[in-house]
């Protein structure tokens, strides 16, 4: 029967974490840095938990590979599971009740593994502590108060030490344990209690972390018990994003449909990369210009300062490009991330800044599983072959951290033919409303040689034109699709018609940048 | 039985083969490609080991360490480690100037390579025993993770002074001693607790040093040689980002200023009246207390365009000890013209001998520790000759500079190994003001400067533990009730 359950919970966990949530897992492993090193190593000592987190993280690694993270998270609640029913036959619970009993740690560890800011080394603290009590257990202290004390003097130091806050669940054991005696001795309660509370203070001087985390700890105080599918789709469209599947990232944005800026964010950037910016732009959600650039400030997420240098990287700012993963290296969890260190490799390499590149290349080749990209980047090196180089600003110019406007026109300055970057000015401007903008950008940056003129801006310059009661033989010089024309006059009348209301032309131009000019309503919006 | 012979035949020839050094060896007549790059230094007798590594994967190592009938074997994989008493007994047969040769002999594909010897000259200037520094992430705007720490250099510990962990995550500024005195001292704390941190002989206050009409709070100080007085910048301070590739962040002022703040009265004296507007920034005492050196510029409206046109020269001002008041401005005199050779100074540091003076310059602007161009220079307050330091510095970042508190050192944050992150290298200088080439603070795992993600942030030299840690810090800055300072019109 217990086994039949566990069978059953493990192949519904493993399913659902492989088919419907590896999106999460992916990025946890991109959130840690696991380093080969004996330095790395003693790294784990200077916080509680060295040993739930070092056990934690290096299978974290594992997440890496499709399938990875499922199993070790299958596994992991497998032995939490079966250390909970070993627990469970302590306090004289068994059979039956044993099985309904046994998920209460499971469960919820569950959950919280679903989330992003819990570490699999907190459930690695909770086996430690299971373990540790059925130590204590087995040695069947109660018979000898100087041998319970004894033990439990060497057991909660040590298991603080080893599993931080899994103490408090070795501490709710023993209590337990103690009250199903035949004889509870208000010692063995009284004891441990003072003993579990005291050692995180008196640990206070070698930790150095407040109150709150010294008893927490290695647990987050963002943890949730929720299983966010918005958020997976969101990490989706971020993963695919990374190993630059932009097609892809396109079908997953038509799929999901999100109105979320961060799906945005990842849309519009597949857009770009796939050429498509200018003529599908309003086919998805805008969040005026919170869908170009992630904002980087003391307000950002720390997931969102993660990803914002995700579109500096792609268009050609590589100091920008730097600043956000060095701030999103500072924001991951413990302050280092393989992910961040590709990227800050990849900066350095494309800039010629060889030396930079070596330290995170190095860092890299300590690693199980990103050694192989840091061959690839060193043999990138030893050819020269670094194509995005042709996109990096040529001359130097200084301007604030959030002048988006300033950094695409460097980019086009130094390189006219970067396509992307006069998309994105020419769409941020678009997505401010800011007409006179976009005409001065696209009458320097566009010339009248008779291409065709994406739809968006076609349409964005018949305002302008309109605007400014241009004679249709200059509207004409614009190039601008007969089919456009004809839409621009349907649409005027049935604006006028209708009193200026959106709910009659949302169906036919619903996605017209006419009806984004016209309805949509910038809410805290401040001009870059 | 005559197999167990033949193991230990075999065992006692390895045993033998291990003392001494390999046969069948290739010369090099390049110096060995180790890191940190310890070839041809000088290092006081006092240091903590040093241990480096071999780049380029050797399969094996061998060191030989030869001193004044001293000789010391050490072979490593890759690390060249010494145990601290090898270390000690090495070093102290050469006190004195006399030099440890080093030969190195590395195995890679199978082959022994013999590198060319290199030398260690061990002086007897010793090196202050502690220096404290602020470990942060080269980012820039946003910080997260913070420590000021207290590093003792005659061995590898580590203890942390500050922890922004315990102060609800605020800013900390780097650690400024007096006369390298760890009774002396003070660092900035951000934060709705913070304020300076006063460290008067272990006795802690925490002042807000902003007063009504003065620009901002203490920025860049120094302490009086009496630790009556500290003379601070006060400045509006704004980052911006370089696009091209090799330049990162600049940081000027838009406005900035000097105030005179006097402990013992809690008063702040601000700088005497000028014709012009000026920025004035980076005030330190001289080694008597009677000038303040500081670097100016002639106000600026058009930042940042004109940012690369932004050149500090360095000044001084007469200051009156006993009063605590600014000399006249009269007595204000420029010290090195920076900006008639289009350069600009910062960061200036008296030795506390007073026959120096050692700063930074760069091309332009306030912020060096991100200009790859700038350098140290040495300038003799005796004869007035301004020396360039080329053996010192490096084709990177040299800055962020204090002295020992004999004079005969200086330690500095360099990002010459990899253009991003900054470390300490220790520089010798001797009686004739002839400077050696530097070296990086060594570690107990060579490799750590390769896997951290912290830079070193202004190093300071100090002859004694200062006595407080971060769990005081930490109930000033949830506890303390700030002093204030009233201004002097």
């Amino acid at each position: 029967m217990q086994w039949i359950t566990a069978a059953l919970i493990a192949v519904l966990c493993f399913t659902f974490l492989h088919f419907l949530y590896p999106y999460h897992l992916y990025l946890k492993e991109q959130l840690i840095l696991f380093l080969t090193t004996p330095d790395y190593f003693l790294s784990y000592f200077e916080k509680p938990a060295w040993l739930a987190l070092y056990a934690g993280d290096f299978f974290t690694q594992f997440f890496y590979f499709r399938g990875g993270g499922p199993t070790v998270i299958t596994i992991t609640l497998l032995v939490l599971w079966w250390l909970s029913i070993q627990t469970l036959k302590q306090f004289r619970v068994a059979g039956r009740w044993a099985v309904v009993a046994s998920p209460v740690l499971v469960i919820p560890e569950f959950l919280m593994l679903c989330g992003l800011h819990y570490k699999l080394g907190s459930t690695f603290s909770l086996i430690l502590a299971l373990a540790a009590f059925l130590i204590y257990s087995r040695l069947r202290p109660g018979d000898s108060r100087l041998r319970t004390f004894v033990l439990l003097l060497i057991l909660i130091p040590f298991l603080y030490w080893i599993a931080g806050s899994g103490v408090f669940l070795f501490l709710l054991c023993v209590i337990i344990f103690t009250l199903v005696q035949k004889k509870p001795r208000i010692q063995h309660l009284i004891f441990p209690l003072c003993l579990a509370l005291l050692i995180p203070l008196a640990a206070k001087p070698v930790y150095l972390l407040p109150a709150g985390k010294l008893y927490l700890y290695p647990r987050s105080q963002h943890t949730t018990l929720t299983i966010d599918m918005v958020w997976e789709k969101v990490l989706s469209m971020d993963s695919e994003s990374f190993w630059g599947h932009w097609d892809y990232v396109l079908d997953l944005a038509d799929k999901y449909q999100l109105k979320n800026p961060v799906a945005t964010y990842f849309t519009n950037l597949a857009l770009s990369q796939t050429g498509m910016m200018p003529d599908r732009l309003m086919d998805y959600y805008q969040p005026a210009t919170k869908g170009l650039f992630l904002p980087v400030s003391a307000e950002s997420t720390p997931m969102t300062i993660l990803f914002s240098n995700e579109v500096f990287f792609r268009l050609g700012d590589m100091n920008m490009a730097q600043h956000s993963a060095m701030l999103g290296m500072i924001f991951s969890p413990d302050g280092r991330s393989s992910r961040l260190v590709r990227r800050l490799a990849d900066i350095h390499i494309i800039n010629g800044e060889y030396e930079a590149a070596d330290k995170y290349l190095r860092m890299l080749e300590q690693t199980l599983f990103h050694k192989r990209q840091a061959s690839v980047r060193r043999e990138q090196i030893r050819t020269g072959s670094i194509p995005e180089r042709v996109n990096i600003p040529a001359f130097d110019s200084i301007r604030r951290g959030d002048d988006c406007i300033a950094s695409l026109n460097i980019l086009l300055e130094s390189n006219p033919g970067n396509k992307a970057a006069l998309d994105y000015l020419l769409c941020y401007h678009l997505l401010n409303k800011d007409i006179p903008s976009f005409m001065e950008v696209y009458e320097r940056w566009i010339p009248k040689d008779g291409s065709r003129v994406p739809d968006i801006y076609s349409q964005a310059i018949l305002i302008y034109l309109t605007q400014h009661k241009v004679p249709a033989q200059a509207v004409r010089s614009y190039g601008i699709p007969d089919n456009i024309l004809v839409d621009f006059m349907d649409y005027t009348r049935l604006y006028q018609e209708n009193n200026a209301q959106s709910q009659p032309l949302r169906e036919r131009f619903g996605k017209s940048y006419w009806f984004y000019y016209h309805f949509a309503v910038m809410v805290n919006h401040e001009n870059n | 039985m005559r197999i167990i012979k033949f193991h230990i035949i075999t065992l006692l020839l390895g045993i033998l083969y291990a003392c001494g050094e390999p046969r069948d060896v290739t010369a090099s007549d390049s110096l060995p490609p180790i890191f940190p790059d310890y070839t041809q230094i000088t290092i006081p007798c006092n240091i903590a080991p040093l241990n480096f590594m071999v780049l380029h994967n050797p399969q094996q190592v061998l060191a030989v360490f030869t001193g004044e009938g001293k000789t010391v074997r050490i072979r490593g994989g890759q690390n060249i480690r010494f145990s601290g008493k090898k270390w000690d007994q090495l070093v102290n047969s050469c006190i004195g100037n006399e030099h440890i040769s080093v030969q190195l002999y590395v195995k890679k594909d199978g082959v022994w390579t013999c590198y060319k010897p290199f030398l260690w000259t061990v002086t007897e200037d010793r090196i202050d025993p502690y220096l404290s520094y602020r470990l942060i992430e080269p980012g820039y705007e946003v910080w997260n993770k913070l420590q000021l720490c207290e590093r003792h250099l005659e061995s590898f510990k580590v203890r942390i002074l500050a922890d922004n962990a315990l102060t609800e995550n605020s800013c900390m500024n780097c650690h400024t001693y007096g006369n390298q005195d760890p009774g002396t001292s003070f660092f900035h704390l951000r934060g709705p607790g913070g304020g300076t941190i006063l460290n008067r002989n272990g006795k802690l206050r925490k002042i807000d040093t902003k007063t009504e009409g003065s620009i901002s709070a203490g920025v860049y100080g120094n302490f009086h040689p009496s630790g009556r007085y500290g003379v601070f910048s006060t400045n509006i301070i704004i980052p911006e980002f370089h696009a091209f590739r090799g330049e990162r962040l600049e940081v000027y002022d838009t406005e900035s200023d000097l105030i005179v703040v006097d402990f013992d009265h809690n008063t702040s004296i601000p700088f005497p009246p000028t014709e012009k507007k000026e920025l004035r920034t980076f005030p330190v005492f001289s080694a008597d207390g009677n000038t303040v050196y500081y670097c100016r510029a002639p106000y600026m409206s058009a930042l940042p365009d004109s940012v690369r046109y932004l050149r500090y020269d360095l000044m001084s001002i007469s200051f009156n000890p006993h009063t605590g008041m600014w000399g006249d401005t009269a007595t204000i005199d420029t010290v090195f013209s920076a900006s008639r050779h289009k350069l600009s100074v910062c960061h200036p540091k008296t030795s506390p001998d007073g026959r120096y003076l050692l700063f930074t310059v760069a091309e332009y602007g306030t912020f060096p520790i991100w200009h790859r161009e700038t350098d140290l220079y040495l300038l003799n307050l005796e004869t007035g000759s301004v020396d360039a330091l080329n053996n010192v510095n490096s084709a990177l970042s040299d800055t962020y500079h204090s002295w020992s508190s004999d004079s005969r050192w200086f330690v500095f944050a360099s990002k010459r190994d990899d253009g991003m992150y900054g470390k300490p290298y220790f520089c010798h200088i001797d009686e004739n003001g002839l400077t050696s080439k530097p070296f990086v603070l060594p570690q107990k795992d060579p490799s750590a400067y390769f896997t951290t993600f912290k830079s070193f942030n202004i190093p300071e030299l100090s002859k004694g533990e200062v006595p407080f840690n971060a769990l005081d810090i930490e109930k000033i800055y949830r506890n303390m009730n700030k002093e204030t300072l009233d201004p002097v019109k």
